[in-house]
């Protein structure tokens, strides 16, 4: 195969990982939003590390289509 | 249209070797050197008159102060308090390099703007910091019991054989995680803005249609800026959490 070529479909291979962190926040967010609206008080306990858990999912989605996008143009 | 990668090169600005290892000030060291000149005059000035009723910058310093105060409590507890200026340090730091890195830069003569999160080298310095403040100061704590960390309390004896290494793999790992984590982030999101924002250079340059079309990518590229942003703050938020985690052990074993 032309080193061209592999590098294009390595590329677009590199970019699925997104559909698993996409699933993942969406799960994520539901949780959330259902914690919440189940038990209203819980929310300064869910808000504690909101944040946290969503870079940890959405570093798993950016990590690998930055690094498609490396083999494309880099 | 701009090499992507080009942005993560390091240059020497002054060359400087010592004994045949090259301790070139580079751009790295240049950017390092205006996060920590910036934070400390930011937050020597936000301070300096110390009024009741604070103003903008004294309240923005005290925010910065605050958040970090109650993470390190939350996190290690009232013993914590030693390490704080080490997280607070830590957290600024990281900052200043994931904030800085988002300016615009090498236009209208400014210097090129450097990521010096970007690099593993630099997250990887930090990670290992940390690490070895917790053997450290665990040692200095408890002495020889901090050993007992990769022993769980309250685990049957004939399961330990599998539990020990799988504890002292994840002990090991853990600066690895850290550095990769940050740099990982940082460079895939720069490297994902300048290749949306290239878009709209390579569309301008052909002309006609692509001149129009050309607006969509910088659309598009606001928004990841704008995300960016959002990611710059909280991997300094992720990277000095984590510290105090991993800190946390240092202190007390056993949770």
């Amino acid at each position: 195969m032309e080193l061209e070529a592999a590098k294009l479909i390595a590329g677009a291979l590199a970019m699925l990982p997104a559909f698993g962190a996409a699933i993942g926040l969406g799960l994520y967010f539901k949780a959330y939003a259902e914690g919440v609206a189940r038990n209203p008080q819980a929310k300064p306990e869910l808000d504690k590390n909101f944040f946290l858990i969503l870079a940890f999912i959405e570093a798993l989605g950016i990590i690998p289509i930055g690094l498609g996008a490396a083999m494309l143009f880099g | 249209m701009a090499n992507p990668v080009e942005q993560f090169v390091i240059k020497q600005k002054i060359p400087f070797e010592l004994g045949g290892v090259d301790l070139s000030f580079t751009n790295s060291a240049l950017w390092m050197t205006f996060g920590v000149i910036l934070s400390v005059v930011f937050l020597s000035i936000a301070m300096g008159r110390k009024e009741m009723i604070p103003g903008r910058m004294q309240m923005t310093a005290e925010l910065l102060y605050e958040f970090v105060a109650k993470m390190v409590k939350d996190n290690i507890g009232a013993k914590g308090r030693a390490f704080f200026p080490f997280v607070f340090t830590i957290f600024v730091f990281v900052l200043m390099g994931n904030l800085l890195g988002l300016l615009p830069g090498g236009i209208l003569g400014l210097p090129k703007v450097f990521t010096y999160t970007s690099h593993l080298a630099v997250t990887g310095a930090l990670a290992l910091m940390v690490f070895f403040a917790v053997i450290i100061f665990g040692l200095i704590n408890h002495g020889l019991k901090f050993f007992s960390l990769f022993v769980p309390a309250g685990v049957p004896w004939w399961i330990l054989p599998i539990i020990i290494p799988i504890e002292l793999i994840s002990f090991f790992v853990r600066p690895i995680t850290l550095s990769v984590r940050l740099f990982a982030n940082m460079m895939a999101g720069h490297l994902m803005l300048k290749i949306i924002m290239g878009f709209s250079v390579a569309a301008a340059s052909a002309g006609g249609v692509g001149i129009a079309l050309g607006f969509l990518p910088t659309i598009a590229g606001l928004a990841l800026l704008m995300f960016e942003l959002l990611v710059a703050l909280i991997q300094a938020y992720v990277f000095a959490i984590l510290s105090c985690v991993y800190l946390k052990d240092a202190v007390d074993l056993h949770h």
